[in-house]
């Protein structure tokens, strides 16, 4: 648990009034082969407004957080431990009546494949007006067709009142992600939780729909949850960053911070594997693979794959350090630097 | 760019650090060799047919009793002659009509022959009926359901033919067959596997439409690999799954039709029996001596239930790692 | 690094698909995949092509290896038109031109072991009299991509993405070929992967003396791995040349764009408004007149919707523009 240092009541107070606090999470699912800690113990705090992201490979349990905070889990996953608080709400322990008056309204998500998350037989216009009047049960029809049509105008889908009547399969994979983004800030909501939403685009697309975003969390104060894989997205939409491996938190900070002082080896091999656009020198490769959820190693998730590897790391697993402040590793490199 | 910055940054500051516990390179690369090879230990060899036939049965119980099941039936239904004392066709005006009891242990028909007999021989033509024009049909029904997905000439010419085929009554081509031939056991399995291998070849065509799609069969085209090889090297293999479920549902249909057949004459000839004939001739006896109708019926209902769990049981073995 | 002999070139290559509404008659549309591309692949280089969906890069990259018949057009193969070729000619071909593919998942037959997989090309071509020198062969492909030769008979579900991308190449180099077609072949891949098997591909390219053309939507890939790329846009090239003069001075607006789309892993270097491309990437079915790209081009004028620009030579460079950009 996370304990504030002395000198640090400032904080302490902030740490009440953030939107969002994830403690501790722990989700698991129940395999025929064994369990799978999908999400091994994360704490995620996402304050009033803020593009906080999060940042991992396959498998290293960022969608899966996602679908906790938001009650998503399919069977055999269950959120096993910790709390997530929102607004100072416990949302774990809420009954799933509670929980739909908070979803869609207050926390609201947009997923990667616009295609399979619009219903294909229903016009995008009554899709997004369901979710609103779902959610404002004194609003008309008319009303809500009206509120839609201006959502589609702010997220910038051209011809709006023509659009309303069209069909999913009719639009382009860009303007479907824009109805999705429109159906999710239709009720105005406190947190957006965005998982790889530009994946699937094509990048020209993708910048705008960025900037689209950038533009509506300016506007609107709403506070964004970027999962992505992509570390030039984050790098240009958050302000914070949380870097996950098989489940675990490995690196958090500031952008700023992590992409000028990186700390943690994983982070760093991500770093240097992507290739940018300017030189050719050989690009780095983290050894080996993601292990297997159902075979952890012994010792800390990364070791062997890390070349800076202590017999230490083989052992134990590390905590969370804080080399400076507000950012934290875990990684016996920065033992030395301080518990958190 | 700032990227490699960061790389001398990390590097440089560690190099920095007087770290004591450090590995050396050749000491960390055992220790990760080590790991990884006991990764390679969680990949094991995949199961031979014979295991996952085992782990099959241990995790569908269902399916491992619908397998005794027909394992018994089977083996009654072949040594046939070793437990029966009765002559099948035996007639015999005195005994007739009489309910189950210590000596007929499913009672006697109409003409006074041992039913429980009869259920066993006649499961020999049931038996038969149900799987050889089955394996024939579709046989046929593949064959002609790939070279109509793959080969797009062919595929309307087969698919009307198939579609003519679907559109009749099955009934009424098997007897128009039958007609033609004559009314013997062989000709029925000839008319069977005639009409069955229409279905058959429409599933079929359906999966190849989709697998000749695949990236594994662009890739097989890529290489120089003849259309029939991919068919059967690369296609066939994946209709598997399906196809043992089709088979499972298709005998106990050849079953029924053989029973229809036989009812309206044109199949089994008496007095020879087969479980449908025997359902059929007992029509104006049921209300008065129901054991005429209910044993062979059960005989049927059995078979076709165990036939159908063992079919599912099989598909599921056979089918996991399709799964992601 | 570019010996200058030609190794594929393709004139004019067009292929168009007439749609055929539910009934199977045509609807008299017909989508424009790609449409009169010239372009020219040199022994020894990786040649991109690059751009976003309906560009045609898949497209035209299949119809090198003729997996997709050309409408119209001509593709020469170490100076043969291989367009003419019948199935057995092509098959010899397909000894010196092979694919990667860019679903590791859907690429490898389920139900077939590494052994057979590997294999396959290899008893295609009969390359190899009895099985011990086949399995021999299979194992030392396997050591070149880094796959345990222990694992030769597993099936491709109990590996992961990256592995099962590692056979698909073993199997595309098994015959030994000139070309090597990679059609994204690690778009489907983690970041941490794709720079292994980027580094593979690289290693073995200078091992064999291979030639790739590959294709990508993802620009930082891209630049790392081609020599020269071609930008294509609604089927048709836009610019063509050497990839860091293209990604330093950009003269076709599409390219520039493209590269300014890209988000940049710099936190200090925001996006800026002027460099995103607005609008929705135009059908391929009805393309706009002239110049395909006039429709999102903030520079057009009447000439581009009048006539279509041709590719000229700027340099070493091509680009089809009526007003390219200058540096």
């Amino acid at each position: 648990m996370r304990q504030p240092r002395d000198g640090e009541t400032e904080r302490k107070t902030m740490m009440e009034e953030r939107l969002l606090r994830i403690r501790d999470l722990r989700t698991t699912f129940y395999t025929r082969e064994g369990e799978i800690h999908a999400v091994d113990g994360v704490s995620i705090d996402i304050d009033a407004g803020e593009s906080v992201g999060i940042v991992g490979e396959s498998g290293c349990g960022k969608s899966m957080t996602a679908m906790s905070v938001m009650g998503l889990l399919k069977k055999p996953g269950k959120v096993d431990g910790g709390q997530i608080l929102f607004d100072q709400q416990e949302l774990t322990s809420m009954t799933a009546k509670d929980r739909r008056k908070i979803l869609g309204n207050q926390i609201a998500m947009i997923f990667q494949e616009p295609m399979t998350s619009l219903n294909p037989v229903t016009t995008v216009g009554k899709q997004v007006r369901e979710a609103l009047l779902l959610h404002n049960k004194g609003m008309t029809r008319e009303e809500a067709k009206k509120r839609v049509i201006e959502a589609f105008e702010l997220v910038g889908i051209p011809d709006a009142q023509k659009r309303y009547s069209e069909y999913p399969h009719q639009l382009s994979g860009g303007l479907r992600q824009r109805v999705m983004i429109a159906m999710a800030m239709a009720c105005g909501p406190k947190l957006l939780i965005a998982d790889e939403p530009t994946t699937a685009l094509d990048v020209t697309i993708e910048a705008q729909i960025l900037h689209l975003m950038k533009q509506l969390q300016e506007e609107k104060g709403t506070a964004v949850m970027m999962i992505t894989h992509n570390l030039g997205v984050v790098a240009q939409f958050c302000a914070r960053l949380y870097v996950m491996y098989a489940g675990k938190v490995m690196e958090s900070g500031t952008v700023k911070e992590i992409f000028k002082n990186v700390c943690h080896p994983y982070t760093d091999g991500l770093m240097r594997s992507v290739p940018d656009m300017e030189s050719k020198e050989r690009l780095y490769n983290i050894r080996g693979m993601v292990p297997n959820m159902l075979h952890l190693p012994k010792g800390c998730r990364f070791c062997p794959r890390c070349q800076h590897s202590m017999p230490k790391c083989f052992q134990q697993e590390p905590d969370l350090y804080e080399p400076s402040p507000g950012h934290f590793v875990r990684c016996f490199l920065f033992e030395s630097e301080g518990e958190r | 760019m700032a990227r490699f910055e960061q790389a001398a940054s990390l590097a440089a500051r560690l190099a920095v650090d007087s770290v004591k516990e450090r590995f050396s390179p050749e000491e960390r690369l055992e220790a990760i060799q080590r790991v990884e090879e006991e990764e390679l230990g969680y990949m094991p060899m995949p199961d031979t047919l014979e295991v996952k036939f085992v782990n099959m049965c241990r995790e569908n119980k269902v399916a491992a009793v619908s397998a005794v099941v027909l394992a018994v039936m089977s083996l009654a239904i072949i040594f046939a002659d070793k437990l029966t004392v009765y002559d099948p066709n035996a007639i015999n005006l005195v005994e007739r009509l009489m309910p189950p009891s210590r000596t007929h242990w499913c009672g006697t028909d109409d003409l006074g022959r041992d039913i429980f007999t009869r259920i066993l021989y006649g499961g020999r033509v049931s038996l038969l009926v149900g799987v050889i024009p089955t394996t024939i049909s579709m046989a046929i029904g593949i064959v002609l359901g790939m070279v109509s997905g793959y080969i797009r000439q062919l595929d309307a010419v087969i698919m009307r033919l198939a579609d003519i085929v679907l559109a009749f009554p099955s009934i009424v081509l098997a007897m128009v067959v039958m007609y033609t031939l004559g009314a013997t056991t062989s000709n029925i399995f000839i008319a069977l596997s005639m009409i069955g291998w229409a279905g058959t070849a429409r599933i079929v065509r359906s999966q190849t439409l989709s697998l000749r799609e695949q990236e594994f069969v662009e890739a097989a085209r890529g290489m120089g690999v003849k259309k029939w090889t991919i068919m059967f090297r690369h296609i066939l293999p994946n209709c598997l799954p399906s196809l043992i479920v089709l088979f499972t549902l298709n005998i106990p249909d050849a079953i029924l039709s053989e029973a229809n057949l036989s009812f309206l004459g044109v199949g089994t000839q008496p007095p020879d029996s087969s479980w449908g004939l025997m359902v059929s001739q007992s029509r104006t006896f049921a209300m008065s001596s129901p054991w005429m109708l209910i044993f062979p019926s059960l005989a049927i209902l059995i078979m076709v239930l165990a036939l159908n769990f063992l079919g599912d049981g099989l598909r599921d073995a056979v089918d996991p790692h399709m799964k992601k | 690094m570019s010996e200058k002999e030609v190794l594929l070139l393709t004139r004019d290559l067009t292929k168009e698909y007439k749609l055929k509404n539910s009934f199977g008659i045509s609807k008299k549309q017909v989508v424009h995949a790609v449409s009169g591309v010239s372009i020219e692949i040199y022994k020894g280089e990786t040649l991109s092509l690059v751009g976003e969906s309906g560009c045609g890069k898949s497209t035209l990259g299949r119809m090198m290896m003729r997996l997709i018949e050309p409408t119209d057009g001509q593709i020469l193969f170490e100076g043969k038109d291989i367009t003419i070729y019948s199935d057995k000619q092509m098959s010899q071909v397909y000894k010196k031109i092979q694919m990667i593919f860019q679903d590791p998942y859907a690429s490898l037959d389920p139900r077939m072991k590494v052994r057979d997989l590997i294999g396959e090309p290899l008893v295609t071509h009969k390359v190899y009299g009895t099985k011990e020198e086949t399995e021999a062969r299979v194992k030392e492909l396997m050591g070149m991509v880094g796959i345990r030769p222990e694992l030769i008979d597993r099936y491709p579900h109990q590996f992961s993405g990256g592995q099962r991308q590692r056979i698909g190449i073993a199997r595309a180099l098994a015959l030994k070929p000139k070309l090597i077609v990679c059609d994204e072949p690690v778009s489907a891949l983690d970041v941490s992967i794709q720079s292994q098997i980027l580094n593979l591909l690289k290693d073995l390219q200078q091992e064999f003396d291979l030639t790739y053309l590959f294709i990508s939507h993802d620009l930082g890939v891209v630049h790392y791995i081609s020599d020269r790329i071609c930008v294509m846009f609604l089927g048709k090239v836009c610019e063509i040349g050497e990839t860091g003069e293209i990604y330093k001075k950009p003269m076709h607006p599409y390219t520039r764009f493209l590269l300014q789309a890209v988000p940049s892993m710099d936190p200090e270097k925001a996006q800026k408004r002027e460099q995103i491309l607005a609008g929705e990437i135009p059908s391929a079915v009805n393309p706009p007149s002239g110049c395909r790209f006039r429709t999102r081009c903030p520079y057009a004028e009447e000439i581009c919707g009048e006539k279509e620009p041709e590719l000229k030579e700027y340099g070493k460079r091509k680009v089809a523009c009526h007003f390219p950009l200058e540096g």
